[in-house]
C-alpha cells in the first residue's frame, strides 16, 4: 500500500528536515546529511531539490534568505511537529523492539 | 579525423536506463553527448573514459523558454555541487554526466523519480501515443476491412496502401510503448516502496524498424506514382511534411535566440506553423491545378488501350468515354468504358485491366475477380462464371459470365501478367478477341 505523503518520512526526508532545524542553505544539505550519518545516508541533488520544493509547498519549511540562486531554509512549526512525530514513531519502534527482545532474553 | 559525430537514435522518451547505458558506452568509445533533438544526437570527441550519466526529468521545463529558467539553473547548480555537469537538455529531459569514480546519484529516492518521470511522460509523449493508438486503430481497422472486402482496389491504390500501412504502424508502435510504460510504472511504484528503482525498458529496435519502414514506404509510394502524373503533387506534399518539422523548429529557435518570452514564442510558433502549412500546401495545389489544366501533369493516360472503334471498325469519336487508373508497386488497374452519346442501340463496352506486378499475387487476384459476382447471387438475377475456350482469347484461362443461365457477353480472361474483365453488348468475334489480346498485352 502506498505511503500517504509525509505521514511517515523516508530517511532522506527525515535528515533533510533535521538539517533545517537551524537555518541552512539548501545545497549544503547534500554535504551535511552524510556528515550527520557517517556516510550512511546520502541525498542526491535531484532528490534534494525536489523534496525542498515539496516541503515548501506543504509549508513544512520556509525560505529565510536568498543570495542569487542560493536559498536558505528553516523548519516551520508544522515541519517541526512532523519531525517530532516521526521521532516519536521511531522511538516507539525502538521501545517495542527492546520490550519484545528484552522479554525473550529473560526467557 | 572528425571531431563531431551525429547519430540518429530511437530511444523511448522515458528509457532512462537505456539512454544512460548507451551514453556510457559512447563515452568509453570517445564520444560525449553534446546536443539532442527529437531523433538526431550530436557527440563530440573526447579521450575514451568511463563517465557516469544520469537522465533527469523535469516536468516544468518547456521548449519555448529563451534561456534556462531560475528553477532550472538552481537545479543545475545543485547537480553541479555533487559533480554532475549538464551535457544537454531537450524538452523536460536533462542529461548530466559525472567523471568521478563513485558519484552520489542525482536521484536517490525511487518513488520521487518514478513520479517525476510520470509527470514528464504525461506532458510529452503520453497524449501523442494515445492519439496514435486511437487513430491507428480506427484507420487501420478500416484499412483491414477494405483489404478483406475489396482487396484489389486497395492493393492497386498507392495512397490507400501508404496511409493504411502508416496507420497500422502507428498502432503497432504506440500500443507496445503504452503497455510497456504502464506495466513498468505499476511495477516501479511497488519496487520504489522497497527503495529500489526499477530499470526502464524501451523499444529502440522497434523504433528503428519503424523509421526504416516509413522511409522505404515513402520511396515506394513516390515510385508508384511515376505513371500517374501526380508525382510532382505528392512528392511536394511529402517534402512539405518532412520539411515542416525543421521549419517550425527553426521559427521556435529563432524566437528563442531573440529572447522572446515562452508564451509569446509558443503562440507565434503556432501561428507560423499554420501559416507555413497553408502557404506551402496552397502553392503546391495552385501549381498542380495549373499543371493539370495546361496538360503538363496528367492524372491518367489519355489513350484507351483499345476502343469500340478499333474492334468494330466504326467511328466512335462521339462516344462518351471514361477511364481511370490506379497503380501501386503490387497491382495496377485500368478501368475504361465507352457509351454512345445518344439513346440508340449503338454498342457499349466497359473493361478493367488488372496488371499483377508481383507474381505471388496472381492466383489471389484471379480468384478474387472470379468470385466478384458471388455476392450478387441474392438479387433478382444469378450470375455464374463458366469456363470457356481460352485459346480463342490467346489466354491461359477464360470464363464467360452467365446471367440466369444466359450469356451476358462478359468475360474474365487471364493472360500471363494481365487479367481482363470485359463486358460488351454484342457477340465478340475471334478476330476481335485476338485484337484485344494484342492490345492488352502490349501495355
Amino acid at each position: 500500500m502506498p505511503r500517504a505523503k509525509f505521514q511517515t518520512l523516508t530517511e532522506q526526508m527525515y535528515y533533510i528536515l533535521l538539517c533545517l532545524c537551524a537555518e541552512c542553505y539548501g545545497m549544503d544539505i547534500m554535504d551535511k546529511v552524510p556528515q550527520m550519518t557517517d556516510g550512511r545516508v546520502k541525498v542526491g541533488s535531484g532528490t534534494l531539490y525536489n523534496l525542498l520544493e515539496q516541503f515548501l509547498d506543504a509549508d513544512m519549511i520556509k525560505e529565510t534568505k536568498a543570495e542569487g540562486r542560493r536559498r536558505c531554509y528553516i523548519l516551520t512549526d508544522k515541519g517541526r511537529e512532523l519531525l517530532d512525530n516521526e521521532y516519536k514513531r521511531l522511538n516507539s519502534l525502538v521501545s517495542d523492539y527492546q520490550r519484545i527482545m528484552g522479554k525473550e532474553d529473560t526467557q | 579525423m572528425k571531431d563531431t559525430l551525429k547519430k540518429v537514435e530511437f530511444f523511448t522518451f522515458y528509457d532512462k536506463t537505456g539512454i544512460e547505458a548507451h551514453l556510457e558506452k559512447m563515452a568509453a568509445e570517445g564520444w560525449l553527448l553534446e546536443k539532442m533533438s527529437a531523433f538526431r544526437w550530436t557527440y563530440h570527441r573526447i579521450e575514451p573514459k568511463k563517465i557516469h550519466f544520469s537522465v533527469s526529468y523535469y516536468a516544468t521545463i518547456t521548449d519555448f523558454e529563451p534561456e534556462p529558467t531560475e528553477q532550472q539553473q538552481a537545479f543545475n547548480e545543485f547537480c553541479e555541487h555533487s559533480g554532475w555537469k549538464l551535457a544537454t537538455q531537450t524538452v523536460q529531459m536533462q542529461v548530466f554526466y559525472n567523471e568521478n569514480d563513485d558519484p552520489v546519484p542525482i536521484e536517490t529516492d525511487p518513488a520521487l523519480e518514478v513520479e517525476n518521470i510520470h509527470r514528464s511522460v504525461k506532458k510529452t509523449v503520453l497524449v501523442t501515443y494515445f492519439l496514435m493508438m486511437f487513430c491507428g486503430f480506427i484507420l487501420g481497422a478500416s484499412f483491414i476491412s477494405t483489404l478483406l472486402g475489396d482487396p484489389i482496389h486497395l492493393l492497386s491504390s498507392p495512397i490507400k496502401l501508404f496511409t493504411g500501412a502508416w496507420c497500422i504502424v502507428a498502432f503497432a508502435y504506440s500500443l507496445p510503448e503504452l503497455i510497456t510504460y504502464f506495466v513498468w510504472r505499476k511495477k516501479a511504484k511497488t519496487m520504489a516502496e522497497q527503495g529500489v528503482f526499477l530499470e526502464t525498458r524501451g523499444h529502440r529496435k522497434l523504433g528503428f524498424a519503424i523509421a526504416v519502414f516509413m522511409l522505404v514506404s515513402v520511396v515506394l509510394y513516390l515510385i508508384s506514382l511515376a505513371n500517374t502524373g501526380l508525382q510532382f503533387y505528392m512528392t511536394a506534399y511529402v517534402l512539405i511534411f518532412l520539411a515542416g518539422f525543421p521549419l517550425v523548429n527553426g521559427v521556435k529557435s529563432f524566437l528563442k535566440k531573440k529572447k522572446v518570452k515562452a508564451g509569446s514564442n509558443k503562440a507565434l510558433t503556432f501561428v507560423a506553423s499554420f501559416t507555413l502549412a497553408f502557404v506551402l500546401v496552397g502553392a503546391v495545389t495552385f501549381v498542380t491545378i495549373l499543371g493539370l489544366a495546361s496538360g503538363v501533369f496528367e492524372n491518367a493516360p489519355n489513350e484507351l488501350p483499345f476502343t469500340i472503334g478499333e474492334l468494330l471498325n466504326v467511328d466512335d469519336s462521339t462516344y462518351l468515354r471514361s477511364h481511370s487508373n490506379d497503380e501501386s508497386i503490387l497491382l495496377g488497374q485500368y478501368r475504361s468504358s465507352q457509351h454512345p452519346n445518344t439513346y440508340d442501340h449503338s454498342p457499349t463496352m466497359q473493361y478493367t485491366i488488372t496488371e499483377v506486378k508481383m507474381p505471388f499475387l496472381y492466383d489471389f487476384v484471379a480468384d478474387t475477380l472470379y468470385h466478384h459476382y458471388d455476392e450478387w447471387k441474392g438479387w433478382n438475377s444469378t450470375y455464374e462464371y463458366v469456363e470457356t475456350d481460352a485459346t480463342a482469347w490467346g489466354a491461359n484461362k477464360a470464363w464467360e459470365l452467365y446471367r440466369n443461365g444466359e450469356s451476358d457477353n462478359a468475360f474474365l480472361i487471364c493472360y500471363d501478367k494481365y487479367i481482363l474483365e470485359i463486358s460488351v453488348d454484342w457477340e465478340l468475334t475471334a478476330e476481335q478477341k485476338q485484337l484485344i489480346r494484342e492490345k492488352v498485352n502490349s501495355n
